[in-house]
């Protein structure tokens, strides 16, 4: 496998895993959160300022501490979901649908603003950076084959992720935000706490979010505001959308489609002299344009996700790629 | 007080700006019960057409003109292209397909023009002492225009047939329509209108800050929300006021502390309106929309 490719698919693992999170808060809660993106950013910027050590002036960054990575990571996981709650708490009291969107989409133009703008905390516009192959001296790890280290570490972590997204998926919570979801006032007369049940769904997804920024910074070494405009998330939209929405294979299948086929098709766009932006913009407009033309053609994407009395079962399903219902049908199942 | 003052001041002309923006929002939303996050758009549009046009000529009515047209036409394209597409579906799709067409308008901007911000380098006048207050010629000229255009709209919502239609169908689409309106066409001639606002307040919002970019109407699009949710979203009435108090805690928030952090001041107000008081500020119990 060429280095090229590791990078390829180690990003987009990662990617997969913000799909993820993205699909807990959307897929099952059905709340279009904007600010998710700002927890991926969070996450990444804390893993780096918590292992690469005080700053050296004119550079400036808080705490700047030398914590093994994974620790690095599960403190800004933590923080994370701790930031999430302020602003979930917030959120999803008593506003949904559109003034949720944009509840969120103010919080992380705001998170954007100052962590451009006040320098203190992460270095401004500049960024914070350093973080390099992290845990490859621990582990006695060559250059070359750190690539496929941190692609298995991504993978691992995505597969894992995705298995116990699956359990949840089909366990009384999962049905229950889906329930929320899809008539938050039966649920709410069936005696269910529809505040609190979003509300968890929503710290989960900010952890998921939280963590995947942790790898992100690790794969990148370095985070700065143009790694995170606040409509990066639009593209993690696109993939979910694509994939098929509440459906965790699905997402992880949407989101490689989307993120590879984009990859891959503008490393072919010409160069535009005096224009180094072209070639972005362009991959920006057909994401929206894909959104648009999902949303109007296909909005249960290519995996839809299963409902009703066939919909996702509990119980462990040990093929996790199969589709349960095909699986029950063949007898193949317990 | 001397600060207060001048602070006042300059949050008229910010004022004056946001009605325009947020009017134009607002009527969008009364006919079509849409949030159009492209709307941050329609500015950079317009704002883009005029710069355009600044190129080959000096005339700065031509260049507010096809600021305003290319709103206006800007308006009916989406209304056609996009809102009536999604005519039926939950209001949440329509917004996330708003959404994703921001995030096209924006880059076609930026693949037209590039990612860097172009200059408008209208001369901003002598500074004039009205009163208390300290405007340049080109805010006396904004405030004028933002209050011509305003009261220009009252008439058209007051005065006119189609205003009187379009009042209809804000309040019952479907009454509306089994009265003998012609709803479709009173919609795509109010998001020409609404459009050719949004143009023309984007043409202004470049000339006063002097440069614009392709995201620079994405930015705007925050503020121009809590100003339309202070108003009440849907009432054009009450958005004039909106805008008025939104750019005053934002142009005073922004003298009294750091003025990039004018976006943090317009979501904090955003938040506790839409706690506390998501109808709008006016909202009381029988008031007229």
């Amino acid at each position: 496998m060429s280095a090229y490719w590791i990078t390829v698919l180690t990003q987009t693992c990662i990617f997969a895993i913000m799909g993820l999170g993205l699909n807990v808060v959307w897929g099952w809660s059905g709340d279009f959160d904007l600010a998710f993106y700002g927890y991926v950013a969070l996450g990444a910027y804390l893993t780096i300022v918590l292992t690469v050590g005080k700053p050296l002036p004119p550079i400036q960054y808080i705490l700047g501490y030398t914590l093994p990575y994974p620790l690095a990571v599960a403190i800004a996981v933590a923080v994370v979901t701790g930031v999430a709650a302020v602003i979930g708490a917030v959120a999803l009291r008593n506003l949904r649908a559109i003034y949720f969107a944009i509840t969120t989409l103010g919080a992380i133009s705001v998170l954007y603003v100052v962590v451009q703008v006040y320098t203190p905390l992460f270095n401004g516009f500049n960024g914070v950076a350093g973080l390099v192959t992290p845990m490859a001296g621990t582990l006695g790890l060559s250059y070359d084959s750190y690539g496929y280290f941190f692609l298995g570490l991504c993978a691992t972590s995505l597969l894992v992720l995705a298995v116990m997204l699956s359990r949840l998926s089909a366990s009384p919570f999962g049905r229950l935000l889906r329930a929320i979801r899809d008539d938050e006032d039966a649920a709410a007369a069936f005696g269910r706490r529809v505040y609190r049940s979003k509300l968890k769904a929503y710290l989960l997804s900010a952890a998921i979010a939280g963590f995947a920024g942790g790898l992100f910074a690790g794969f990148l070494g370095s985070f700065n505001p143009t790694a995170w405009s606040p409509q990066e998330v639009l593209t993690l939209y696109a993939g979910v959308l694509v994939g098929g929405r509440g459906n965790v294979r699905g997402v992880i299948l949407g989101i490689f489609v989307v993120y590879i086929a984009f990859i891959e098709l503008t490393r072919f766009l010409p160069e535009i002299p005096g224009n180094g932006a072209f070639a972005p913009a362009v991959r920006q407009v057909l994401i929206g344009l894909l959104i648009i033309g999902m949303l109007k053609f296909r909005p249960q994407g290519i995996v839809p996700e299963p409902l009703g009395l066939d919909g996702p079962r509990p119980g462990i399903r040990w093929r996790f790629w199969q589709d349960p219902r095909t699986a029950s049908a063949a007898g193949g199942e317990p | 007080m001397e600060t207060l003052l001048l602070t006042i001041g300059f949050g008229l002309v910010t004022a004056s700006i946001l009605a325009l923006s947020a009017v134009s929002f607002t009527l969008q939303y009364a006919v079509s019960r849409v949030a159009n996050l492209a709307h941050g758009e329609f500015l950079a549009l317009g704002a883009y057409a005029a710069y355009l046009v600044q190129k080959g000529t000096p005339n700065v009515a031509a260049a507010a003109l096809a600021a305003a047209l290319t709103g206006g036409v800007a308006g009916l394209t989406v209304n056609f292209a996009l809102i009536e597409r999604f005519a039926g579906r939950p209001a949440i799709v329509t917004f996330i397909a708003t959404l994703g067409l921001s995030l096209v308008l924006q880059n076609v901007l930026v693949v037209g023009f590039g990612a860097a911000n172009v200059a408008y380098t209208i001369s901003q006048g002598s500074p004039h002492k009205v009163g208390p207050f300290q405007w340049t010629s080109a805010d006396i000229m904004v405030m004028v225009a933002a209050l011509t255009v305003v009261a220009l709209l009252f008439l058209l919502l007051r005065a006119t047939t189609f205003g009187t239609s379009l009042r209809a169908i804000a309040d019952n689409r479907e009454l509306a329509r089994v009265s003998g309106i012609p709803v479709r066409r009173v919609i795509a001639q109010t998001w020409f209108i609404a459009g050719m606002v949004a143009g023309f307040a984007g043409f202004v919002l470049a000339e006063t800050v002097g440069t614009f970019g392709p995201t620079s109407g994405f930015s705007y699009l925050l503020i121009t929300i809590t100003a339309t949710v202070a108003g009440g979203l849907g009432r054009p009435y009450g958005t004039l006021t909106g805008a008025l108090v939104v750019g005053m805690v934002l142009e005073l928030a922004g003298a009294y502390t750091n003025s990039s952090y004018e976006l943090a001041f317009a979501f904090a107000v955003l938040v506790l309106l839409v706690l506390f008081r998501p109808n709008g500020l006016f909202a009381f119990r029988g008031a007229p929309a």
